[in-house]
């Protein structure tokens, strides 16, 4: 069940099916890239709520059909108007790719978009990974329990079986954090998962279709 | 799910099981989205209710108290300094029970933190969404 005040993974797939048809209607193609806990939420089997939807820079400014799609769903869901903000573009790698790390989620309205449309990618499993390691928020006192719990299913999603090789992931797509990764490696040695692997087992990403 | 605009609607909001990671996150993208000091200490100064939880009641305080020194030019609500906001034991907000991370949050932990009785890592409550420069009044 959604916590109370949060998204949940159905909410959202609804609103993007609306932007879907929007696109459609303005017979365009939009790429849409999310980060953070709305891609766990959508497409792993271990995260299901989140407080907002990240995504990466879309348009500067946005086209106005966009703007007014949003702001309707905003609008019949109680949602903030910013429900789907760009903040976390400045966090992202510039070396991390678009086509090869990332995955497709799915494509809007539903059936796949064809030359019209909306197409949601989420970061591989190793750019999630390393997005998380880069944040290390593992000690927040309001979100270090759910950054704990989503860096340890990344580690066994990516099949992770030590610090360097997690370090190693990280200078991928952040190698300045990389270089000098004591604070990671002394973080890491106290958040590594320990218990063997339970019965359902982590799963990112995944296809929705 | 209209972003909770005090800290009071945080303390409701916990009161009634949404979770403190939901709560508390929607509260600082409000907080640090308003671009004036009196507005951000308005968000502050109402003394939220108990929450039914000692840490919760002591953590409101050390956001309080955090949020006011440094992201606004005016005093800590008086509220966040009472009794009810210190914790009797420490609360390390670590999953691990090591000394060497309890030690390192006994020196990270901002001193608006420590005055509750809570050890967090340096720079806690960030979002992606960083404050908004704040404008003259």
């Amino acid at each position: 069940m959604t916590p109370r005040g949060a998204f949940g993974r159905d909410a959202l797939v609804a609103a993007f099916e609306r932007i879907g048809q929007a696109a459609v209607e303005q017979g365009v193609l939009l790429d849409l890239f999310v980060y953070g806990g709305s891609a766990l939420m959508l497409a792993s089997n271990f995260r299901y709520a989140t407080e907002d939807v990240d995504v990466d820079r879309i348009a500067d400014p946005w086209p106005v059909w966009l703007l007014a799609v949003t702001a309707e769903i905003a609008s019949e869901n109680g949602w903030t108007m910013d429900w789907l903000n760009e903040a976390v573009a400045f966090h992202l790698s510039p070396l991390a790719d678009r086509a090869t790390d990332h995955r497709p989620f799915a494509s809007f309205p539903g059936g796949g978009a064809g030359e019209a449309g909306l197409r949601v990618s989420v970061p591989s499993a190793p750019y999630m990974l390393a997005l998380k390691l880069k944040a290390m928020r593992i000690n927040d006192p309001s979100k270090g329990p759910a950054e704990t719990e989503d860096i340890r299913n990344l580690l066994r999603v990516n099949g992770v079986r030590s610090i360097d090789e997690a370090i190693e992931i990280l200078g991928r797509f952040f190698p300045r954090s990389a270089k000098e990764p004591d604070r990671h490696r002394f973080f890491l040695r106290h958040i590594w998962p320990t218990e063997t692997a339970p019965d359902d087992p982590p799963r990112y990403p995944l296809d929705r279709r | 799910m209209t972003r909770p605009a005090t800290l009071s609607i945080v303390a409701e909001r916990l009161r009634e099981g949404v979770p403190t990671e939901i709560a508390v996150s929607e509260f600082l993208d409000a907080f640090y989205g308003c671009d004036t000091s009196s507005g951000r200490a308005a968000m502050l100064r109402e003394s939220p209710g108990p929450t039914g939880s000692a840490r919760s009641d002591a953590l409101l305080g050390a956001i309080a108290e955090y949020l006011t020194k440094q992201f606004t030019r005016a005093e800590v609500p008086g509220w966040a300094g009472e009794p009810s906001r210190v914790l009797a034991e420490p609360w390390f907000t670590t999953s691990s029970d090591s000394d060497a991370m309890i030690e390192y949050l006994s020196f990270a932990s901002p001193a608006e933190f420590r005055h509750h009785n809570i050890f967090t890592d340096f720079h806690p409550l960030r979002r992606a969404r960083p404050p908004r420069p704040l404008l003259p009044e």
